[in-house]
């Protein structure tokens, strides 16, 4: 058997080649997995900007509210006070945003940058309730319905990439593959909790 | 033998009949909710479930989506009516159904859809108008909201034909407002199908060759032992080249897939597309309603 037959028939070839051949598959199948980590956390990291894009401009648009408020009858110095404090928050996590070193870092800034929104507003609102009944706030008052919707669009198509991506690091067999390249389960963006509960911050209620 | 033969067609009947009522009985059920609600089969752009266009509406939608499609933007205007959005503000419906994904109007490049979404909702007659992120420099919230408050007499009616008519001025309106100019231009991507041809195709080259080496062997090959090494390599061969050409190509993926060993490229349904269905423009949450 030894001397007639060709190496390739021998059973130390075949039992080399079946082990080599399932090593080519499986390091095929890892990396084809990690890239398909990395692949939905870029999903993650595109919504993220989505969100900040739709929360800068949502918050551009208060000037335009003070602007409107100023010609109304109401609680004015205490309210550019509290107004003036919400845009400091917000920018601080602005820039927060802007130096976060991870993911979770940049949705805790975000979550804060919501909330530093949603205090100018709901200041605005309590202290000028008949605002948006005014007739000449109709528009502005349907550009706020609007870039509130965008955040919230945005923020739903964020947590749906970050709950694609854990899924992929908490499923067997490719969370094996996560715990090797150092994938982590990502945070959601949670809705404000104040925004929630109280429907004044929300002009359109 | 004969004992299971005769279980097994009463058995084949009844198992169809379940699949065929429980088919019947979702498709009822899921009329209303937005994560499971389709467009229409035959023609996506106006999906009427709640039965309120007339005919002369639908065509001027039909004739409308026409023009835009031999336009160069390639935008689209759709329409889609409930009687009920169970519940949910029409807007929240609406960002559950754009968010699936399921309706996908305007240019797949340029985004520019637009789509009405009527809800009876017994009586309130909501209207919610949605833009693509290329339609809102055009059609922003605030002018929506103008066109919605010029309807508004029509639209909120209880006649039904008043809030078809409502609804085919506020259609004609914002038609108009959308850019149509120039000529549609072919389609010059390079689709997934042909590079899947000219692998195929380089693959079975490759076989081939293999296989015509063997049949007419060189000198070199005739003693045997170099022929059959030649006729154990071409059987794997082939596999290995295209198996990890295509592990490599996992990148490629377009279309969100649960496979876990992630190894080949998906194809859009995009690039199959008739006059009558959707361009692929996506949603962004922009648009007004009342």
């Amino acid at each position: 058997m030894q001397n007639g037959t060709p190496f390739y028939q021998k059973k130390g070839w075949i039992i080399t080649a079946i082990i080599g051949l399932i090593l080519i598959i499986l390091i095929g199948s890892i990396i084809g997995t990690a890239n398909g980590l990395n692949k939905k956390e870029q999903n993650v990291e595109a919504a993220t900007g989505e969100i900040q894009t739709a929360l800068q401009n949502r918050a551009d648009l208060i000037p335009n509210l003070v602007n409107a408020v100023k010609g109304s009858q109401g609680q004015e110095s205490a309210v550019y006070g509290k107004i003036a404090d919400a845009r400091t928050q917000y920018n601080q996590a602005k820039s927060s945003y802007d130096q976060a070193n991870s993911q979770d870092d940049k949705t805790q800034a975000m979550q804060r940058q919501d909330r530093a929104f949603n205090l100018m507003v709901s200041t605005i609102n309590e202290n000028y309730p008949n605002l948006k009944s005014a007739d000449q706030m109709q528009t502005l008052m349907a550009q706020l319905e609007g870039v509130n919707n965008r955040v919230t669009y945005e923020r739903k198509q964020y947590n749906q990439r970050v709950q694609e991506y854990n899924n992929r690091v908490v499923s067997f067999p490719s969370s094996l593959v996560a715990a090797m390249t150092n994938h982590q389960k990502l945070a959601y963006f949670q809705a404000d909790q104040q925004a929630q509960q109280n429907p004044t911050v929300d002009f359109s209620k | 033998m004969t004992l299971i033969k005769g279980f097994f067609r009463p058995l084949c009947l009844l198992l169809l009949a379940v699949c065929a009522a429980s088919l019947l009985l979702t498709q009822s059920a899921a009329a209303e909710d937005p994560n499971s609600l389709q467009p229409d089969s035959r023609y996506p752009l106006i999906t009427d479930r709640a039965k309120v266009l007339s005919d002369k509406t639908k065509e001027t939608v039909r004739r409308q989506n026409q023009t835009f499609q031999k336009s160069q933007q390639q935008a689209q205007v759709g329409i889609l009516t409930v009687d009920n959005t169970d519940g949910l503000s029409i807007r929240d419906f609406t960002n559950d159904l754009t968010l699936r994904k399921a309706w996908q109007l305007g240019s797949k490049k340029e985004n520019n859809g637009v789509l009405i979404v009527f809800a009876k909702n017994n009586g309130a007659n909501n209207v919610r108008v949605v833009t693509g992120t290329g339609a809102e420099a055009v059609l922003p919230d605030g002018k929506i909201r103008q066109l919605l408050a010029k309807y508004q007499d029509d639209l909120k009616s209880n006649q039904n034909e008043a809030v078809d008519r409502g609804l085919r001025q506020l259609f004609q309106e914002l038609a108009t407002t959308l850019p149509s100019s120039g000529r549609a231009q072919q389609n010059q991507q390079v689709s997934p199908w042909l590079i899947a041809g000219v692998l195929v195709v380089l693959v079975a080259v490759f076989a081939i060759w293999r296989k015509l080496r063997r049949q007419y062997p060189s000198q070199a090959n005739r003693d045997g032992l170099i022929d059959e090494q030649d006729q154990r390599g071409s059987g794997w061969g082939p596999f290995l080249f295209g198996w990890l050409l295509g592990s490599a190509s996992s990148g490629y993926s377009r279309a969100d897939d649960d496979h876990y060993f992630d190894g080949g490229s998906d194809f859009d349904s995009g690039d199959f597309g008739g006059s009558d269905d959707f361009g692929g423009g996506d949603f962004g949450g922009g648009g007004s309603d009342f």
